[in-house]
């Protein structure tokens, strides 16, 4: 199984290249233009809506029921690694990219049962201005993509396509001798593979809520 | 001014997205009623009586595919192609097939007809074995109950299934019967009344499982099993 998960991760290796070239443009750009560069580690939690739902009917015969049934992911830890650069005092711009393997479940008829697990590995760009009334505190939009790779999970596997992935939050400086930041973000995506629609189930959209505490682990001045 | 004004219509917007997200409820598409998927078991009293098996929610379960070559010959990439098909239909993860080389943990064994075998065949496992393919389980004596089928080699077992498949060289052919079969793998006992399913016992399958298919697939899953798995492997 390690061999396939590997063989998973290398699935989306334009996204972790691009972030790269990314950090290395915005390094080289700050270095000439003098803009202050923050790289932060983040670490934290996410919990997701489901990302398909359908109904099983059981024949009148036996049961006579129609249930309705959910599968998703279920909540787990997040890590990602952030590059800001802030260009104005009011205005920084900031490049993410992280990743969360989470268990997924379904659900059904008051019960639930393991559907294997999945890597979720997201890229975002986007944007942070300080929340003037209150010190220490900003907002944050952005937005980008997230990958759910997988070769356990029947419904991901082959598909799992999602769309454009938006995200809003807000970030808080922590009181202490510790500068870190703690974030609450909610991400948004459409998800609907063809093989949902063919398969009888839905999603249409997933909302991703995240709790991170962010650390800077360097930057320039 | 202007600046904050532009955060506050950002912020809004992330908001009107992560409401519109909440509130989403996208049309689930409707399947196809479920044909029956119970197996037809005869008493002592000549009277049928209808039983569902199906394995727990969520398992994998591990199917030893006796091939030549290991791994990379026909019967193992239909195998993988079934793998797939059953995975597509299952999307609530209610069950998924793997190959193992591990014979211990198999609980199913696929087979050339033509091969030896790694179980030997007690006479309360035999059945017809006609047509083009064929999956046999075995009943315990009160027939409530499926038993695990004995090893050649005298090993514990743990195997329900017994698939054969005759050889062919129509790579398509083979691919739908090994769908087929794997679909009584996990535990559609029965056969679609409808020749356009792949469920259905005729000849002239479809390339896949339809929805018809997928929609008992997942009601069987829903339906509780009055057809257990015996705990303890008795001896021959
Ligand atoms: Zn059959």
């Amino acid at each position: 199984m390690t061999g396939v998960r590997v063989q998973d991760l290398a699935r989306g290796p334009g996204y972790g290249g691009l972030l790269h070239l990314v950090l290395m443009a915005l390094s080289a750009a700050s270095a000439g233009a003098q803009i202050p560069l923050t790289v932060e580690v983040r670490a934290g939690g996410v919990y997701s809506t489901p990302f398909a739902r359908g109904i099983a009917v059981v024949p009148a015969e036996l049961e006579a029921v129609a249930r309705d049934l959910v599968v998703g992911p279920r909540p787990a830890p997040v890590a990602e690694l952030a590059l800001a650069a802030r260009l104005d005092p009011s205005f920084a711009l900031e490049f993410r990219s992280g990743a969360s393997i989470a268990d997924v479940a379904g659900e059904g008829g008051g019960d639930s049962w393991p559907a294997g697990r999945m890597t979720a590995v997201h890229i975002l760009g986007g944007v942070r201005f300080p929340l003037s009334p209150l010190p220490g505190a900003d907002v944050r939009a952005g937005a980008g993509k997230v990958l759910y790779l997988s070769s356990e999970v029947n419904l991901l596997e082959g598909s799992g396509q999602t769309g454009v992935l938006l995200s809003g939050g807000f970030g808080y400086r922590l009181p202490g001798p510790v500068p870190a930041i703690g974030v609450a973000e909610a991400q948004w995506h459409e998800f609907d593979p063809a093989a949902l629609a063919e398969a009888g189930a839905a999603a249409g959209a997933v909302t991703r809520f995240l709790a991170w505490l962010a650390l800077p682990v360097g930057g320039t001045p | 001014m202007n600046r904050r004004r532009g955060t506050g219509s950002m912020w809004r917007m992330a908001v009107v997205a992560a409401l519109a997200a909440a509130c989403d409820s996208a049309t689930i598409p409707a399947l196809p009623g479920p044909y029956d998927f119970r197996l037809a078991i005869y008493g002592a009293d000549g009277r049928a009586r209808q039983r569902t098996f199906h394995w727990d929610r969520g398992a994998v379960v591990p199917v030893y595919v006796d091939d030549e070559p290991v791994g990379a010959g026909a019967l193992s990439q239909a195998f993988r192609r079934a793998v797939r098909a059953w995975g597509a239909a299952a999307v609530f993860g209610e069950v998924r097939l793997r190959e193992t080389t591990d014979l211990g943990e198999a609980r199913a064994v696929l087979r050339w007809h033509d091969a030896t075998g790694v179980l030997s065949t007690p006479m309360t496992c035999l059945g017809p074995v006609t047509g083009a393919a064929s999956t046999l389980g075995c009943l315990n004596d009160p027939r409530d109950a499926l038993r695990t089928w004995p090893r050649r080699d005298g090993e514990p077992s743990q195997v329900i299934y017994r698939v054969v498949i005759r050889r062919t060289d129509d790579r398509e052919l083979l691919d739908r019967l090994v769908i087929h079969e794997m679909g009584h793998v996990l535990g559609i006992l029965s056969h679609s009344p409808n020749p356009s399913d792949i469920m259905w016992a005729g000849p002239d399958l479809p390339p896949a499982p339809t929805a018809r298919d997928r929609s008992t697939l997942r009601s069987l899953y829903q339906t509780p099993v009055d057809l257990p798995v015996e705990s303890a492997s008795p001896g021959e």
